[in-house]
């Protein structure tokens, strides 16, 4: 087939062929397409959509959780807005939670955040701990459970405690650090007497862990109760379970209290609202979620995840919190002396390399004035675009419809017909991403 | 880890879907299949994980063999994974060949996508059991061998290799130190206590810095590309001359592609080395040779296969694209290693018959739009990059809606506009970044479980051989870095 193109054609077939990429990428943000809800507007709290932030990523425990307990919510309308989960990952937790605490306190923002609030705390992270918020309820409720290796010379706990006991500081304790699996450790040892003593190891999260605990490179170490559940079959055998009575779904597996050894490490999901948020919407948020813990739909997910479906709040939740926090109060994690700092190696290899790389540049392709204005000019209209959003609170819609023309015109549009076409193409752009952001993929845009 | 891509009706569509915007950004020179998964992957997040690897795993099969349309008709490689594919493809086209030169490449893109697909099924869930067995000193010796590796191929330069990759290390440095949980480099700014994120800094360095590029003069604007003709498909009995070159050029490519942190770029490269060297007609390299078609373009489709093995069994990502889909795992709450086989094997599988499924769809698409699509190439610029600055905006900030992530991403994008400038590799850099974190658990793991000791560093086999095995690289790379053919350091690096 032999073909002939006039210009003319040509440019209309470059058209075309920018439509078809166009329209693949709505189509491919459409296929991840739920359908908008609406909600009736009623004259109490909630007027709006309440945002909970989850401080850790999409699909881990806590954003399942909230999650199931969103569906909750809407499936059984207990309450007349939505939640709308907004996931703020990062630094433990704490970047989540250090958003809510400055947030307004006016109950449209609260936080899911479970134990990683008194940890980060104790283990100096951050200056915060609960007494920075106001607790809202505890939901659901699991606890860590102490695991070794299927072919492990230890029978039970006592078994282990002793052997620590006997050889110090030879017994791999597995443990990500600062959370309550290092707590767990640290009271384990306190409560076992003064020469029980771990080799505590640093290795990371549970997938992770158990990875190290079947390949022998530890000895033991703590999962939750769901991490537990997912590994049982691949060579991990508990010994004991950090709770104050048998979980049903392990009865054959004793609990550190029964054997002696007074250490119990729950996993609750707590709610909480910033410190000075009205009773009101405490109470409002409070009362629909008792009434989704005890909703059929609950009940089976949480049956699932074999965690108790536990309930407190008011001065219920006050006198628990008060106990958990004397729980990792009175241990003192010990950090790990004598790792190397990487910093500064790394900077002064750095500075080293980049002047044998920039002493032996050569000068031939330099003095493009052009160039250098070129990029300023677009750094500068992508800092104005931002910075609208961010301080001027421009809407997100005007901004972009003003900043896609805009940098055509700096990258090099020249012609108004172009400019025109541009100009239509950035309206199409912002309205279809704010759509798309805020309806569909529920992400506050500014 | 065949029939997986069809348990829900959607994933089929994804496939098809991600496929021709990979094939559709492959030929558009400047925008490449590292800038579509990193935009993409905030669009994923509202998808479960399946969905999410599906497509992403499209579009990169997408990436790497779009580019060989433009590549062939017009010189204008649209991806770094058919530079290559240019010495041959184009002088061919010139000479009224076009179609026969888009049938060999397509043909062999297919081919060593499903020669690399059966070592990925094959070899994936072995390698992952028997990591069990890497406790943390091998893990360190093993990202020491990776930074190596890719710091060793990365470019002309040894210096700027190693320069890129220790500023990558740099900038994974900042946020809380795994092991003491201290705050390092935040300069007292909380919102850096995570550090960089890994989304905005690769939108940065992958897709902004292209905006900030000067655009190409419009003069330079190419010609028309020549008529294709002659069926696109070819008979079976045309590729019977072939065949040894395929099976070469595939098993080098999936090895490429196994090796960590190098990609589809390097792995066309040595193919078509070893080709021309072991060719009857070694002469006809570079003026139009059907053997070098066959051997750049198999091997970079069969460098995705394989890169795919380390990302899903170790966790380690086997070229650059694997580090953002290293980032789509863990977006997803997925970790990549022997758990994920066990707990979430619908994933593996999903992940594993996408990827040969794309191929399919790759090979379908490009027959279909092989006569057209090289129109794009002529896209202006100023049409274009408007709405790649607004969606790498809109993308870091989804991340974890904060304006800190969006000024992250401005920053790197003009880091990755200098670096270019500099003509330092990207490569290093990222692999740098994204190694740095396992790189130092796995020190303090190590350190914390023998008490202070590198000892276990030589005296376990494990750690030994890798160490080994990276200064037995390094002093190659010294040594031959002459023999490397001359061909342009940002090219290799993207």
């Amino acid at each position: 087939m032999r073909q002939t193109i006039r210009p003319a054609d040509y440019h209309r077939q470059t058209h075309r062929a920018l439509g078809a990429l166009v329209i693949l990428w709505a189509s491919l943000i459409l296929s991840g397409c739920k359908g908008p809800e609406s909600d009736s507007a009623t004259d109490q709290f909630p007027r709006k959509p309440i945002k909970v932030i989850v401080p850790f990523g999409a699909g881990g425990d806590s954003d399942s959780f909230a999650r199931i307990m969103q569906k909750a919510l809407r499936d059984q309308e207990l309450l007349p807005e939505p939640l709308v989960i907004l996931n703020v990952p990062g630094a433990g937790g704490t970047v989540g939670s250090r958003r809510v605490r400055d947030a307004a306190p006016d109950g449209y923002t609260i936080l899911n955040l479970h134990e990683g609030i008194f940890t980060s705390k104790y283990s100096n992270r951050v200056s915060y701990g609960p007494e920075a918020f106001r607790p809202i309820a505890a939901t659901g409720q699991s606890s860590l459970v102490i695991c070794v290796r299927e072919d492990a010379p230890y029978r039970d706990l006592t078994d282990l405690l002793e052997a620590a006991a006997g050889h110090q500081d030879s017994i791999l304790f597995g443990m990500a650090q600062g959370t309550p699996t290092n707590f767990a450790g640290r009271r384990l040892e306190k409560a076992a007497g003064e020469n029980v003593k771990f080799r505590m190891v640093d290795s990371g999260g549970g997938a992770k862990r158990r990875n190290e605990l079947v390949g022998k490179h530890v000895d033991v170490t703590p999962f939750s109760l769901a991490e537990y559940i997912g590994f049982e079959a691949g060579g991990v055998r508990a010994i004991a379970y950090l709770a104050t009575e048998r979980h049903p779904a392990l009865p054959q597996v004793p609990t550190a209290r029964e054997l002696g050894y007074d250490v119990v490490m729950p996993h609750v999901h707590y709610w909480w609202a910033p410190k000075s948020t009205p009773d009101a919407a405490v109470d409002r948020i409070a009362d629909a979620l008792e009434a989704a813990m005890s909703s059929e739909y609950m009940s089976s997910k949480l049956a699932e995840s074999k965690t108790a479906p536990l309930f407190l709040r008011g001065a219920e939740l006050e006198s628990h919190l008060a106990a958990r926090d004397g729980e990792f109060q009175d241990v003192a994690l010990v950090r790990y002396e004598g790792l190397p700092d990487p910093v500064v190696p790394v900077l002064a290899l750095v500075v080293v390399l980049s002047s044998v790389v920039f002493s032996t540049r050569r000068k031939s392709g330099e003095a493009k004035p052009h160039l250098w204005i070129h990029c300023a000019l677009t750094v500068g209209v992508l800092a104005c675009y931002v910075l609208a959003m961010q301080f001027a609170k421009a809407p997100y819609p005007i901004a972009t419809m003003i900043f896609i023309p805009a940098l055509a015109i700096v990258t090099g549009a020249r012609t108004p017909q172009t400019i025109i076409r541009i100009t239509g193409i950035g309206i199409v752009l912002a309205l279809l991403c704010f759509f798309i952001f805020t309806k569909v993929l529920v992400i506050d845009l500014p | 880890m065949i029939f997986e891509a069809f348990s829900q009706p959607s994933l089929p569509v994804l496939i098809l879907l991600g496929t021709a915007l990979g094939i559709l950004v492959g030929a558009i020179p400047g925008l490449t299949g590292a800038m579509l998964i990193a935009l993409s992957l905030p669009l994923t997040f509202s998808m479960d994980a399946q969905s999410a690897l599906t497509l992403l795993v499209s579009m990169y099969v997408g990436s790497v063999s779009g580019g060989l349309i433009t590549a062939t008709l017009l010189r204008m490689p649209g991806t770094p994974a058919s530079i290559i594919t240019t010495l041959d493809g184009y002088p061919m086209a010139q000479s009224g060949r076009a179609g026969r030169a888009l049938a060999l490449g397509i043909g062999s893109s297919f081919v060593g996508g499903v020669l690399a697909w059966g070592a990925l099924a094959l070899l994936a869930r072995p390698i992952a059991q028997f990591s069990t067995a890497l406790g943390p000193f091998e893990f360190f010796a093993l990202v020491i061998m990776s930074l190596v590796l890719v710091v060793g191929v990365s470019g002309k330069s040894l210096n700027r290799g190693a320069l890129s990759c220790l500023l990558g290390i740099l900038c994974a440095l900042p946020g809380t130190a795994p092991g003491s949980g201290e705050l390092r480099l935040t300069f007292g700014f909380s919102a850096m206590d995570d550090g960089f994120k890994l989304l905005p800094v690769l939108i940065g360095l992958f897709a902004l810095s292209r905006v900030f590029a000067p655009p190409p003069k419009s003069d330079s604007i190419q010609s028309n590309p020549p008529p294709v003709d002659g069926p696109l498909l070819l008979k079976w009995s045309e590729w019977k001359g072939h065949w040894q070159n395929l099976l070469r050029s595939s098993t080098i490519g999936t090895f490429v592609g196994i090796l960590p942190g190098i990609g589809a770029n390097i792995g066309s490269l040595i193919a078509y080395s070893t080709a021309r060297a072991s060719s009857k007609k070694p002469e006809d390299f570079g003026t139009g040779s059907e053997e070098g078609i066959v051997a750049s373009e198999s091997a970079n489709n069969a460098t995705v296969g394989g890169a795919l093995v380390p990302l899903v069994a170790l966790g380690i990502p086997g070229s650059l694209i694997d580090a953002i889909l290293l980032g789509a795992f863990v977006i997803h709450g997925l970790q990549p290693g022997p758990l994920l086989f066990q707990n979430s094997p619908q994933i593996v599988g999903t992940i594993v018959s996408s990827y040969l499924w794309a191929n399919v769809a790759m090979v379908a698409l490009m027959l279909f739009s092989a006569r057209w699509i090289a129109r794009l190439a002529t896209v202006r610029h100023h049409t274009l990059l408007p709405m790649v600055a607004a969606f790498c905006v809109l993308g870091s900030f989804a991340l974890a809606n904060r304006f800190f992530d969006v000024w992250v991403m401005i920053a790197f994008g003009i880091a990755g506009f200098l670096l270019e400038r500099w003509r330092i590799p990207l490569a290093p850099f990222v692999i740098g970044f994204v190694l740095t974190p396992l790189g130092e658990e796995s020190m303090v793991t190590a350190l914390m479980s023998s008490g202070g000791s590198w000892l276990p560093l030589v005296t376990r086999p494990g750690p030994l051989v890798f160490l080994s095995f990276s200064a037995l690289l390094l002093y190659w790379s010294l040594r031959q870095r002459r023999a490397i053919p001359p061909s342009d350091d940002a090219n290799l690096s993207a």
